[in-house]
């Protein structure tokens, strides 16, 4: 009796052991790949390359391996003029990131929001960091002082980059003078909620403006919600009536598999930093096929993120 | 039988013809004389007892002789002669005698004459043996004379002369003189003379006379006072190097003598005697004492200073003027007292003679003329005795010299580098450039974290892990050392080279040449050039500087950090050699390939498969320096960069010559000198890549630190620092000249401390030698030449396209003659700002 539990006892022991070591092995194995993945991918395509340093910080291998992803990472977005980006992976390793390097990031920024200071932005910034919803009392106060139309435009950008929807639509709704953010609004409510983002854009539709600048952002809107649905064309038409949706015209027109349209929907070039440009730049290319195989496993790691609709037609080329 | 009378007789009375004859006075008190009668000359035997004489029976038997004294006086006239005869009385009377006994004492009388005459013989015949073997002996050592004279040259110092024929360094063991009888002057050479052998030029080599006054000297003293060896002699002693006193050896000495006389002129023996005799110190000959007493030349001499040099073959150690001055002062007085008593040699200054001992008074009683030897290039002499013996095994160098050894070496320059190594490591020292920081192992194992997590005292857990198992075991650490070599690069001949901090006993490694070392970054201007040679990268292309990370097998990571921690983003090519980036060589090897990696570094390194199999590593390691390489491999590879791509193999030695003349060793035989298993000459790269690679290397030479040494030229170089700061390198090449240099310690568990980077330490160094030898004209300077293989092409600094209308950052840069840049840069480069205001604006 005492024999046998000696021997489960051992059986278990080496079971514990090994399933512990192999499952490390492989967490470890699995966030060195991700490395070595974006790294291959790194040689052709730096922009393509990101969404798989992004994703190798999620598992990091070793404290060497994380460092090495930040870094390269950080000056990956520099590169690509992902500032928002770069803040972001300065603030959560600003152990890996010398201050003279971040402060680089905000010269960048500050250059893009006239009429605000970096030390506005970057006040704005922790203010943001600092909020929750029903908890943002100084942001508003800091905004309601400043005035600043740049500064407000930062902090809702930061709002929905940190994806603290429900922080933003309550900031838009706490003072009037923040009315006239509509865009902002919906965008919250389209990637939070779906339901509350028809209920809102039926509101928009029944208010009504005979502004460019409301069609404008209304077609936008309009556009992801068909984009939702599934409605490429419906979406691609609307996108493509937004001063701001040629893009996103062409990323739905892709959807919906209408490849000439899209090819022929936006200037496409390799030198850029948006990576949907890049993608159909080669999807549209001739001999884009092989770039496509390299960078198959950012377009993994992109349609989950985005929608595996949305990318399935990269797929398809991929097979034929 | 006649009675005398009482009283003195005058005269005695001759008893054949009965005259009277007088007695020459004074007249004996007692004895036996024989006297000549004056009238008939007959003999006659007087016993005197008391004055008083008588005549002795003239057939008294005679008493034997045991020794014969005879004592004559003679007077003028008349002619009368005592004849005193002690023992025996010589019978000049014919005795009357019975015929048996006259036979009997006629027998007697012949024997006598026999034994005389035998004996006369016997010594005539053994005088005769005796001499005969003498000259079969001389004669001998005529025959052997070529062969003892040879005994001579073996301590005829080897030569190592510098590319112009001037002397760089000399090999013996005792140092003799070379000069020839007419460059010592006339004075010397007659003062030595009167001092040594004043009858040199007349006497055969053997001196009969002196030799007998010597004898009878030496004798009535009963010591040695007085020597007799000629010239002749001393050099037949100093040939036979036999110190033993005894017959036998004189005798050899003197057939030596004999035979010098009868094969060599006078002079010859003169000039021979002149450069072997020793003059105390380690001196031998008067060339070498006069460079060791007076350091001088031989016609700047002073008589003064003749008289104390030639005051010193003797007994140079009794009369040494530094050991033994007042020994030496008294020998220099007997010799100017016997010239003034000769009345030769006038005016000679004691006031002189007073300030030379003063002067020797400063200089220590146990100097050498190997304390005081100069050697120009001390690891040079080093290399060519290895060489020496490897060709002639059997000999010792040092004794069987007379070598000549024609070298590549620039005596100008070299002569400099010993005191510019030293004065410069001693200043970085002191500036703290360069510590002495001990190297600690990392610790990364689990096993030495928990030993860290444990141990409280963080010292002693140093201790424990510091990667010198032990103290004891650890090789003894002799301080900073540097390593400095120069190659021609049209030719590969070494202009100089020094392999340590300073040559000593206790420091003779020559790591210019034998020490492999990492070599840091500095090993990316090959890799570089490799990449553009083989079309990987060109001057347009554009590397990220991040951060990079490694897994390798059984987990082990490698993440390649930059030496100085930060990193730019995207950089072109200069920037990257520029600031050494070490990720950007990674990445470049990358695309490379380990494949076509190996494939340079086997040109530029290991064209030998054996050579490549031992010491080549296939990893990324290898684009930061992990290869070990010798400061002479760094060089020569360098030299492809303005040698249009060719590397020629380095040599020292143009060619040996033994002391007959015959050429032993030339360069003409290809013979791969240092062993570095090349051929004579490889082509690494084409020449229009290396004029790609100049070009990006001039940049990152000009910011490498050698402008910190004065030198204000160009230069292609780069710097290399390898972890720890265990070495600091620069490698630098211009049209006349490579030239490697590395700074650090042999123990790597000693590293330069952070300040100890390549371009701090050893580019100055590079700078400091150069310029040295460009302000003295010593080099010829060339000015890089314009590209003539490789294409130029103005680029946009944005695409590292060729340049569209639209750009505006453009910079011009060579290209190879068949891989343009790709493309033409389309970029629209102008309202970037409101590009990025839109972007953002898209950014949902």
């Amino acid at each position: 009796m005492d024999e046998a539990n000696v021997l489960n006892g051992w059986l278990f022991f080496v079971f514990f052991t090994l399933t512990y070591s192999l499952s490390t092995k492989q967490i470890y194995s699995e966030g060195s790949s991700v490395f070595q993945k974006a790294y291959e991918v790194e040689k052709t395509s730096t922009l393509l390359s990101i969404p798989l340093y992004e994703n190798s910080l999620m598992r990091p291998d070793s404290p060497k391996g994380e460092k090495a992803a930040v870094g390269r990472l950080f000056i990956l977005y520099k590169k690509h003029k992902k500032w928002v980006e770069a803040l972001f992976l300065g603030s959560r390793y600003s152990k890996f990131i010398a201050k003279k390097d971040r402060d680089i990031v905000w010269e960048s920024i500050g250059s893009l929001y006239e009429g605000a200071t970096i030390s506005e932005l970057q006040t704005a910034y922790q203010l943001v960091f600092a909020s929750k919803p029903n908890q943002f009392d100084e942001l508003q106060r800091f905004l309601l002082q400043n005035q600043k139309k740049s500064i407000l435009d930062f902090v809702l950008l930061i709002i929905y980059r940190k994806k603290e929807f429900e922080l933003g639509i309550q900031l838009l709704n706490s003072d009037p003078t923040f009315v006239g953010k509509s865009l902002y609004e919906g965008m919250y409510w389209q990637k939070s909620n779906s339901d509350e983002f028809r209920i809102f854009l039926e509101k928009e539709l029944k208010r009504g403006s005979g502004s460019d600048s409301f069609q404008s952002d209304t077609s936008f809107l309009l556009g992801y919600f068909f984009r939702s649905k599934g409605e490429w064309e419906h979406s691609a038409r609307f996108f493509r009536m937004s001063s701001r949706g040629k893009l996103e015209s062409a990323k739905s027109l892709f959807a919906g598999g209408y490849k000439e349209e899209t090819c022929k929907a936006i200037p496409l070039s390799q030198n850029t930093n948006e990576e949907w440009v890049l993608l159909l730049y080669h999807y549209c290319s001739s001999n884009g096929k092989e770039f496509l195989d390299i960078v198959q496993p950012s377009l993994q790691i992109l349609a989950k993120r985005e929608g595996k609709d949305l990318y399935s037609k990269f797929r398809e080329e991929d097979s034929q | 039988m006649t009675m005398a009378v009482l009283s003195k007789p005058t005269k005695f009375h001759c008893p054949k013809c009965s005259k009277a004859s007088r007695l020459p006075e004074p007249v004996p008190q007692k004895g036996r004389f024989t006297l000549t009668c004056a009238h008939c000359r007959s003999k006659v035997i007087l016993l005197f007892e008391d004055y008083q004489y008588k005549v002795e029976n003239e057939f008294q038997k005679p008493i034997p002789p045991l020794v014969q004294k005879k004592l004559i006086y003679e007077e003028a006239s008349p002619r009368t002669v005592y004849e005193k005869k002690q023992t025996i009385q010589k019978s000049t009377i014919r005795p009357i005698s019975k015929p048996n006994q006259r036979k009997r004492d006629s027998k007697s009388g012949s024997s006598f004459g026999k034994f005389l005459v035998i004996s006369f013989f016997i010594g005539l015949f053994i005088f005769i043996i005796t001499f005969a073997t003498f000259l079969s002996g001389v004669i001998q050592t005529k025959k052997e004379l070529p062969e003892y004279i040879s005994l001579l040259q073996k301590n005829v110092p080897t030569k190592i002369l510098d590319r112009n024929g001037e002397l760089v360094s000399e090999i013996f063991q005792k140092r003799t003189s070379t000069l020839r009888l007419s460059d010592y002057p006339e004075d010397l050479i007659s003062i030595l003379l009167n001092i040594e052998d004043r009858k040199f030029y007349s006497h055969p080599g053997i001196d009969i006379f002196s030799i007998f006054r010597a004898l009878v000297r030496n004798a009535s003293t009963m010591s040695y006072k007085q020597g007799a060896s000629t010239i002749t002699q001393q050099l037949a002693r100093i040939i036979l190097d036999d110190r033993r006193k005894s017959i036998i050896r004189k005798i050899k000495e003197a057939q030596l003598a004999l035979a010098l006389e009868a094969m060599l002129s006078k002079d010859e023996i003169l000039e021979m005697y002149m450069n072997q005799v020793y003059l105390g110190h380690g001196a031998f000959g008067f060339g070498e004492g006069i460079k060791f007493y007076f350091k001088k030349n031989p016609i700047e001499l002073t008589r003064e200073e003749m008289v104390l040099l030639a005051s010193l073959p003797s007994a140079p150690n009794k009369y040494s003027p530094l050991k033994n001055p007042e020994g030496s002062m008294g020998r220099v007085e007997d010799i100017l007292f016997s010239f003034r008593s000769r009345g030769i040699f006038p005016g000679l200054q004691k006031e002189q003679f007073r300030e030379i001992y003063s002067n020797f008074a400063m200089r220590s009683p146990s100097e050498t003329v190997f304390g005081s030897r100069e050697d120009l290039a001390p690891y040079v002499t080093e290399h060519v005795r290895s060489i020496l013996n490897s060709i002639e095994p059997e000999k010792n160098i040092y004794e069987s010299g007379g070598y000549t050894i024609e070298t590549t070496l620039d005596k100008n320059i070299q002569v400099k580098i010993p005191s510019l190594v030293q004065n410069y490591l001693a200043k970085a020292i002191k500036s703290g450039k360069i510590q002495k920081k001990r190297i600690f192992k990392e610790r990364d194992s689990l096993e030495e974290k928990e030993i860290l997590s444990r141990i409280a005292d963080i010292q002693i857990a140093n201790d424990l892990l510091f990667a010198g198992l032990s103290w004891d075991s650890a090789p003894s650490e002799k301080g900073i050392q540097a390593a400095v070599v120069a190659i021609q690069p049209e030719t590969g001949e070494i202009l100089f080279l020094h392999g340590g901090e300073e040559f000593s006993a206790k420091n003779q490694y020559n790591r210019a040449l034998q020490m492999r070392r990492q070599t840091g970054s500095s090993i990316k201007a090959i890799l570089y050039a490799s990449a553009i040679d083989n079309g990987d990268i060109n001057a347009g292309s554009k590397v990220i500087d991040a951060p990079l990370y490694y897994k390798g097998g059984g987990g082990k990571e490698w993440s390649p950090d930059n030496l100085s921690g930060t990193y730019d983003g995207e950089i072109n090519l200069r920037t990257a050699l520029i600031k050494s980036k070490n990720t950007a060589a990674v990445q470049i090897a990358e695309k490379m390939g380990l494949g076509v990696l190996d494939k340079y570094f086997t040109r530029f390194f290991f064209p030998d498969p054996k050579e490549r199999k031992e010491r080549m590593r296939s990893d990324l390691s290898v684009a930061l320096g992990s290869l070990e390489l010798s400061p002479l491999e760094m060089a020569s590879a360098f030299t492809a960069f303005v040698n249009e791509g060719t590397i020629k193999r380095p040599f020292l030695i143009r060619k040996i010559i033994n002391n007959s003349g015959e050429v032993i060793y030339s360069n003409k035989d290809m013979i791969d000198e240092f062993k570095l298993h090349v051929p004579e000459e490889r082509q690494a790269i084409r020449p229009d890549s290396a004029e790609v690679i100049t070009s990006l290397l001039r940049d990152s030479g000009r910011a490498s630190g050698v402008r910190v040494g004065n030198y204000q030229g160009e230069v292609a170089g780069k710097t290399g620092t390898t972890n720890d700061y265990k070495d600091a390198w620069f490698v630098g090449v211009r049209p006349d000249i490579s030239l490697s240099i590395w700074v650090g310690y042999d123990n790597p568990g000693f590293g330069l401390g952070p300040q100890g980077i390549g371009g701090a330490v050893a580019a100055p160094l590079w700078g400091e030698i150069v310029h040295f030898a460009d302000e003295n004209r010593f080099l010829t300077n060339r000015a890089f030449p314009s590209p003539s293989q490789s294409k130029t092409h103005t680029i946009c600094i944005l695409s590292g396209k060729e340049a569209g209308k639209q750009c505006t950052r453009v910079a011009t840069e060579l290209f190879l003659s068949d891989a343009p840049p790709e493309g033409t840069c389309t970029e629209d480069h102008s309202g970037k700002v409101s590009d990025e205001k839109e972007w953002m604006r898209q950014m949902f």
